[in-house]
């Protein structure tokens, strides 16, 4: 058995009525139907464009979605317990003890009125049971482990007083320290600049080898996901549209939005213009408000007519899954390009065919524009959120 | 920390100076003059005169600003026109009297409205949180005389449990019983209670939705360990300045509820200053409540970077 | 998803100002506590409009005969030591302290908007200066400041509206300066700049409307505490002049009548407590249907849905 198993997962959002007036509150789904299982010592990534539900299925297998998320379909099975019908109990036993997190932007997720010390420490005391000094003596050791330079002084440290890289070793060192099972890393990487980033993922492989976690990895960006993992889930609209090993599909993706990710990959502002994947145009369609058709088809550069009419299902397709009507025709149309040398999908001469105009038409393609007076008035000040500390007379 | 501290020493004593030119200012506009407010509308023009030399009343303003300032330099806050004592004296007294109920408001104020405001929090829109929340709304809403009649209505004459000290001679001692401190602080208690209460609620929720207390929650922490040692915290840095503050209102609303129930402090002093246009009282009250305002304000500042880290450190 | 449901809204076509105010009054409407408030508040209006037709009896007529009288059908609320009906009273003392609330605080915000745009926008010694001064009338507790203002220059109803937006001012002043500090680093304010506009071109077209959201809230907060400011200063006999009702002095000269005759006291309470609750409701719905406004329909998004 797998140590954890997804199956046919959804996660649902309350969300507020999109109409004119405001409207109802109505459960959304956001992650339809993803399946996975990751045995001891496998690393599996998640990777996606933000807003395609990525850290929801993270959040989901901590059982931690708030009154505003729920599990609306499917199971998730962590060492064949299902997760969600766990008691809150039982979920903190095995929260920050046989499942850890590393969170995205480790500064907002450390306490930033806390030493370091404590906030490593208690884990153990609390899950381990450990004295103090045994505490600190372990979490030092933890420190060295993940090369914090300088323990000592670290353990002593406001999480402000470091910067992001020690922070998000900080981070992980917290994941580490009760040699989780399992352990989910949510975009660790982002808002690292390059060379800290480089050296984040060095200290995942080196932990990967000594620890034999198994990992969920979840990124916006296949390079990161090509150096941890083992096999991959491409994600778009809260489902995979492309899993396999990630080898296969790093060199060959056959779904168009996985092509599209990695296309825009090499660029050398990658990293600057992380938020915004310049090779896809569009964006992720609202949860709520889904393509009729194939999801992706709004923003497809091979979109057929059958596509705006038929949601496509995961099928095996040359040694992975893959969720698109044309599969055969774009490989073929990719193959020949390729052979024709004009250096990839770009040469290709798709856009324009029958039903894309009018597909690209229907979708949210908003630029960024100079506020207009609608816009600006939307605009609320960071002191706002301050105000209420003026004394009230 | 202690530089930071000087400065903001230097500042404060640099505004109260501005804060005395300025009350100076004012009283420079009250019809009529301490010679008249002695002598009474009968007095003959030559008696005036007189009285006006012998008071220094004759030399020009900025150099009777200055033997005021001189004078309260030295501790002497010149002689009151009506009660014809050292103004000092009654100040200390009253001060005394004003501080024990805002001190034994503040007491009860404090845990418990940091005690509601995080209940409230806790149980967000669920009710608790909305039976709070009535409760600080109707107490904001609510005038502390209205408060402080009703309370008045309620137990001392419905009830007869308390004394409405308003029908007590008002030159009391004080010292000798708590009870009538009971009425008076329980009304600025509401007031108190309404912005402790919804300062620590919104700080509160504010901290649960953070990061860190996702991070304290996924670390499998109880929920009373992510409340008491992860949130709280956080959540009462705003509430500390918040209270600081409060003890500067205290001394400004002191003087509706001193006078609501009689009560012989600062704000009573001052009400009787105005009647009867005291101003050297009326002077001195003003610049100690003022002074007590700002200390209270920089006290506030000062705690709030004691208490955070993330200044304190840098 | 977050970002692009506020581009979004964006790209709706600008709405005429009308329609704008209507569906902000909609929502506001929808909002419970903003619909309380808003009942409440036009009810007190309707008192302050028509409150001397709607009384039963001229709001100075005695009817020494029926002096402390317990409410009735004749005197709905009872009636005073002279014999005056509280009800009509009651009514007719909304004018008074709406008109000097509502004006207090519309001129104490435009002192204060004033102040703080130019503080904010200039900065530097303009600033200094300035808010050196608002941090001087700041040092008073409002309720002192606006006391010892009436006391020396005598009070009335012009005096009582000068002295409390003095007292607003700088708080006023305080809030919209970091408004603007935050607003003056924006691009659409360096677009303003580079195109050469003057700065009170783009201190009262670009800055001044999108401070408007908490300027409302501020204004609303305020006109709560002008309220009660007034009817302290009522209470403590510095309010509007009798024998114009003013529910704070009605309090205070029938307080040595609470043994015998409570309702003297009891109703202008009511009615000091119930308006400023309903003003409080109302700001509470205005920040709600702000902060929603600002933060999208679905703000729960942010918590974990990535």
């Amino acid at each position: 058995m797998a140590l954890l198993e997804m199956d046919n997962l959804h996660v649902a959002y309350k969300m507020r009525g999109q109409g004119v007036d405001g409207g109802v509150d109505q459960w959304v789904d956001v992650v339809r139907g993803i399946s996975l299982s990751l045995n001891k010592g496998e690393t599996f990534g998640i990777v996606g464009e933000s807003g395609c539900g990525k850290s929801t299925v993270a959040f989901a297998v901590m059982n931690y979605l708030g009154a505003q998320g729920k599990i609306s379909k499917g199971h998730i099975y962590f060492e064949g317990r299902d997760l969600p019908l766990l008691s809150e109990v039982e979920a903190r036993g095995l929260r920050g003890k046989k499942i850890a997190m590393v969170y995205q932007n480790p500064l907002s997720s450390l306490n930033p009125a806390m030493r370091i010390g404590r906030q490593i420490g208690e884990v153990l005391e609390h899950h381990h049971h450990l004295s103090p000094p045994k505490a600190y003596q372990r979490s030092l050791a933890i420190l060295e482990k993940v090369h914090m330079p300088d323990p000592a002084s670290v353990m002593k440290r406001y999480p402000h007083q470091l910067s992001g890289g020690m922070q998000q070793r900080v981070v992980i060192a917290m994941a580490l320290i009760s040699n989780p099972d399992l352990l989910i890393m949510d975009e660790p990487t982002t808002g690292l600049d390059v060379t800290t980033e480089a050296a984040v993922l060095d200290l995942v492989n080196e932990l990967k080898a000594e620890f034999n976690s198994a990992i969920l990895y979840i990124s916006h960006n296949l390079g990161v996901i090509a150096k941890v993992c083992d096999r991959v889930g491409v994600m778009y609209a809260g489902q995979f549209v492309e899993t396999g090993q990630v080898q296969t599909i790093f060199k060959s993706p056959s779904h168009p939005y996985a092509q599209d990710l990695l296309a825009c990959l090499p660029r050398l502002d990658w990293h600057y213009q992380r938020e915004r994947l310049q090779a896809i145009e569009g964006q992720v369609p609202l949860a709520s408000n889904l393509p009729k058709g194939c999801v992706f088809a709004p923003r497809c550069r091979y979109v057929q007519e059958d596509c705006l009419r038929e949601r496509p299902e995961l099928r095996a397709w040359n040694d992975r899954s893959s969720r698109c009507l044309q599969l055969e025709a774009i490989a073929q149309r990719r193959d020949c390009s390729q052979r024709h040398g004009s250096g990839g999908v770009d040469g290709f001469k798709s856009r324009g065919e029958g039903g894309i105009v009018e597909a690209r038409a229907t979708s949210q393609t908003l630029p960024l524009q100079r506020p207009t007076a609608q816009s600006r008035r939307w605009h609320r000040p960071e002191h706002q959120k301050r105000r209420n500390l003026r004394p009230r007379r | 920390m202690s530089r930071y501290i000087l400065k903001r020493l230097l500042f404060l004593t640099f505004t109260l100076a501005l804060v005395s030119v300025l009350i100076f200012s004012i009283m420079e506009f009250l019809p009529g003059d301490a010679a008249t407010v002695i002598l009474g509308q009968m007095a003959t023009p030559e008696d005036l005169a007189i009285l006006r030399a012998k008071l220094g009343l004759d030399r020009p303003a900025p150099e009777r600003y200055l033997h005021w300032v001189a004078g309260i330099l030295r501790g002497d806050w010149g002689e009151s026109l009506r009660l014809k004592t050292e103004v000092g004296g009654i100040l200390l007294e009253r001060l005394r009297n004003s501080s024990a109920l805002a001190l034994f408001t503040f007491i009860l104020a404090v845990p418990s409205g940091i005690l509601l405001g995080t209940l409230a929090g806790l149980w967000r829109d669920r009710l608790p949180d909305r039976l709070i929340s009535m409760g600080t709304l109707l107490a904001v809403s609510l005038p502390e005389f209205v408060t402080g009649t009703f309370l008045i209505i309620i137990f001392a004459s419905w009830l007869q449990i308390l004394p409405p000290s308003s029908l007590i001679d008002p030159d009391a001692n004080l010292s000798a019983s708590i009870q009538f401190l009971i009425l008076p602080a329980i009304t600025m208690l509401f007031v108190m209670w309404a912005h402790i209460t919804r300062m620590t609620r919104s700080s509160m929720i504010e901290v649960m939705g953070s990061n860190y207390i996702r991070t304290a929650v996924l670390k499998g922490l109880p929920r009373n360990k992510v409340v008491f040692s992860h949130a709280l915290r956080n959540a009462l840095l705003p509430t500390i300045s918040v209270i600081a503050m409060n003890i500067g209102w205290l001394f400004g609303g002191l003087i509706v509820v001193e006078s609501v129930f009689a009560y012989p402090g600062l704000g009573q002093l001052l009400l009787f200053a105005i009647r009867n246009q005291d101003v050297p009282l009326l002077q001195a009250v003003t610049l100690l409540i003022a002074a007590i305002y700002m200390l209270s304000n920089l006290a506030a500042d000062l705690l709030y970077r004691l208490f955070n880290p993330r200044i304190r450190l840098q | 998803m977050i970002l692009s449901q506020t581009e979004a809204k964006a790209s709706v076509p600008a709405m005429s100002n009308a329609l704008r105010l209507w569906r902000g009054f909609l929502s506001l409407a929808r909002n419970p506590s903003g619909l309380t408030g808003l009942i409440i508040v036009a009810l007190f209006v309707v008192m302050a409009i028509f409150g001397e037709v709607l009384a039963p009896f001229p709001y100075t007529e005695q009817h020494y005969s029926d002096a402390l009288m317990s409410p009735s059908k004749t005197y709905l609320f009872g009636t005073d030591q002279y014999g005056r009906d509280i009800f009509s009273r009651v009514l007719v003392g909304a004018r008074s302290i709406l008109l000097l609330s509502v004006t207090a605080t519309l001129l104490g915000l435009l002192l204060g908007v004033t102040v703080g745009l130019i503080t904010g926008y200039f900065g530097g010694w303009v600033d200094e200066i300035l808010m050196r001064l608002m941090d001087v009338i700041m040092s008073f507790p409002s309720l002192l400041l606006a006391l010892l203002l009436l006391s020396v220059f005598g009070s009335g109803m012009f005096k009582i509206i000068i002295g409390i937006a003095v007292v607003f001012m700088p708080r006023v002043a305080r809030v919209v300066r970091s408004i603007v500090l935050d607003l003056k680093s924006k691009e659409f304010v360096d677009a303003a700049k580079v195109r050469g506009e003057s700065a009170f071109y783009i201190m009262s077209q670009e800055i001044l409307p999108n401070a408007s959201g908490p300027i409302i809230v501020e204004g609303s907060i305020r006109i709560s505490y002008a309220i009660l400011l007034a009817a302290s200063l009522g209470y403590l006999g510095l309010g509007v002049q009798p024998p114009s009702p003013d529910w704070g002095l009605q309090v205070s000269e029938g307080r040595q009548f609470i043994l015998i005759a409570p309702w003297v006291v009891i109703f202008p309470s009511l009615a000091i407590a119930i308006l400023v609750i309903g003003v409080n409701l109302l700001t509470d719905g205005l920040k709600k249907v702000m902060d929603s406004d600002t933060t999208g329909p679905n703000q729960e998004m942010q918590q974990g849905g990535q």
